[in-house]
C-alpha cells in the first residue's frame, strides 16, 4: 500500500501588513507577542502598542519615557503583560485596567527576554543573570539563575513548566530544572554563536530546539531528558526565532544575516 | 525532515515572531518597520460536530 501525504498549499505572501514605525533592528530584543485573548503587543522604541486581532483596534498601553522596551511577553491567560526595559526594570501591566501593577527591580542592565509559566515570570538580562519571580509576592524575585557569561537573549519554559531553557550571547544553551537552581541541569555548548531562538516541542516530551546566530546558522534538536544532541541542520543564515505548529508537527524559523 | 516553504517579504532580518492563539497564523516583525501576518499552519482537526446527524440526540430535552 502506498501512502502519499501531499504538502498543503501555504500562501507565499502575508495576508496583512501593519506599519510598525520605530521597531528596532536589534537581535537581542523580543518585542512582539500575541496573547491568548487574541491581542498583539509590540514595543516601538519607548511606546507599547496593543492591536486586537479580533476588531483591529489599536491602543497605546504606555510610554516608557526615557526607557525603551527590550522585551514583551503576555501572561498565559492574556490579562497581564510583562515589559522588560532598557534600564533593567520589569513592568507588569494589567491590560484590562490599563494599569501598571508592579515595577520590578533586580536587573542591572536591559531585560531582553521574558518567559511566563502559570505561576512565575522569568527574565533574562544583559547583566548575564536570569531572575525568576512570583509577581504576587512582595519581593522583587525568588530565584537568581547564574550560568551565562554574557547577555541572556532567549528564554522559554517547557510545557510542563519543570524546565527553563535559556540561550546566551556566550553561545551556550542552558536548561534549568525548576527543582534545582544552583546550576543548570544541562549545558549545551555546540552552537558557535549567540542562541536566541528557542522552542519546546508540543508534540514530543523533552524535545527542545535551538537556533544559532550568524557564525552558527544551525537549528539543533536536543533531548532534554538525557542531554543528547539529536540533530543539527545548517540553515545558511542567522536563526532569529523558532516556533512549532500547535496542530501539526512542523517547525517555523525566521532568519537574518547570511 | 524537509523544508516545505520559504516565505520572503521583509527587507530587514526577521527578528520578531509570535503565533496566534489558534495556532494557524504567525506574525513577523523586522527593522523594515512592518508586521506581516502569514497563515502557515493548518487548523485544528475538527471533531464531528454535534447535531450533524439526525440520530444525534444531543439536543433532546
Amino acid at each position: 500500500m502506498v501512502n502519499f501525504t501531499p504538502t498543503r498549499k501555504i500562501a507565499k505572501t502575508p495576508y496583512k501588513v501593519l506599519d510598525a514605525p520605530a521597531l528596532k533592528d536589534d537581535y537581542y530584543l523580543n518585542l512582539l507577542d500575541w496573547s491568548a485573548q487574541n491581542t498583539l503587543a509590540v514595543g516601538l522604541s519607548s511606546n507599547i502598542y496593543l492591536w486586537s486581532a479580533t476588531n483591529s483596534r489599536v491602543t497605546k498601553l504606555t510610554d516608557l519615557n526615557q526607557n525603551s522596551a527590550a522585551s514583551i511577553a503576555w501572561s498565559k491567560r492574556g490579562n497581564l503583560i510583562g515589559i522588560g526595559t532598557s534600564d533593567g526594570t520589569v513592568q507588569i501591566w494589567d491590560v484590562n485596567k490599563q494599569k501598571c501593577l508592579r515595577s520590578l527591580e533586580g536587573h542591572t542592565n536591559r531585560v531582553g527576554s521574558l518567559a511566563w509559566s502559570s505561576s512565575m515570570l522569568a527574565s533574562g538580562s544583559r547583566d548575564k543573570s536570569i531572575l525568576v519571580r512570583d509577581i504576587r509576592v512582595k519581593d522583587d524575585y525568588c530565584q537568581q539563575l547564574l550560568g551565562h557569561k554574557q547577555e541572556v537573549c532567549g528564554l522559554k519554559w517547557s510545557f510542563e513548566e519543570q524546565q527553563l531553557a535559556s540561550g546566551g550571547n556566550d553561545n551556550k544553551l542552558l536548561v534549568w530544572s525548576s527543582h534545582k537552581v544552583e546550576q543548570p541541569q544541562w549545558k549545551f555548548k555546540s552552537h558557535q554563536a549567540a542562541v536566541k531562538a528557542l522552542a519546546w516541542s508540543p508534540h514530543q516530551h523533552g524535545l527542545l530546539v535551538s537556533g544559532g546566530g550568524t557564525a552558527d546558522r544551525c537549528i539543533k534538536f536536543w533531548n532534554t531528558l538525557n542531554g543528547r544532541e539529536l540533530r543539527s541542520i545548517d540553515t545558511g543564515s542567522q536563526v532569529c526565532n523558532l516556533v512549532f505548529g500547535k496542530n501539526v508537527n512542523e517547525l517555523c524559523s525566521t532568519h537574518g544575516f547570511s | 525532515m524537509r523544508k516545505i516553504a520559504t516565505l520572503t517579504g521583509h527587507s530587514f532580518r526577521v527578528l520578531y515572531l509570535a503565533q496566534s492563539p489558534d495556532g494557524e497564523t504567525i506574525v513577523t516583525g523586522a527593522g523594515d518597520e512592518t508586521l506581516r501576518f502569514w497563515k502557515i499552519f493548518p487548523p485544528k482537526k475538527q471533531k464531528r460536530k454535534a447535531g450533524a446527524s439526525v440520530l444525534d440526540f444531543q439536543d433532546l430535552r
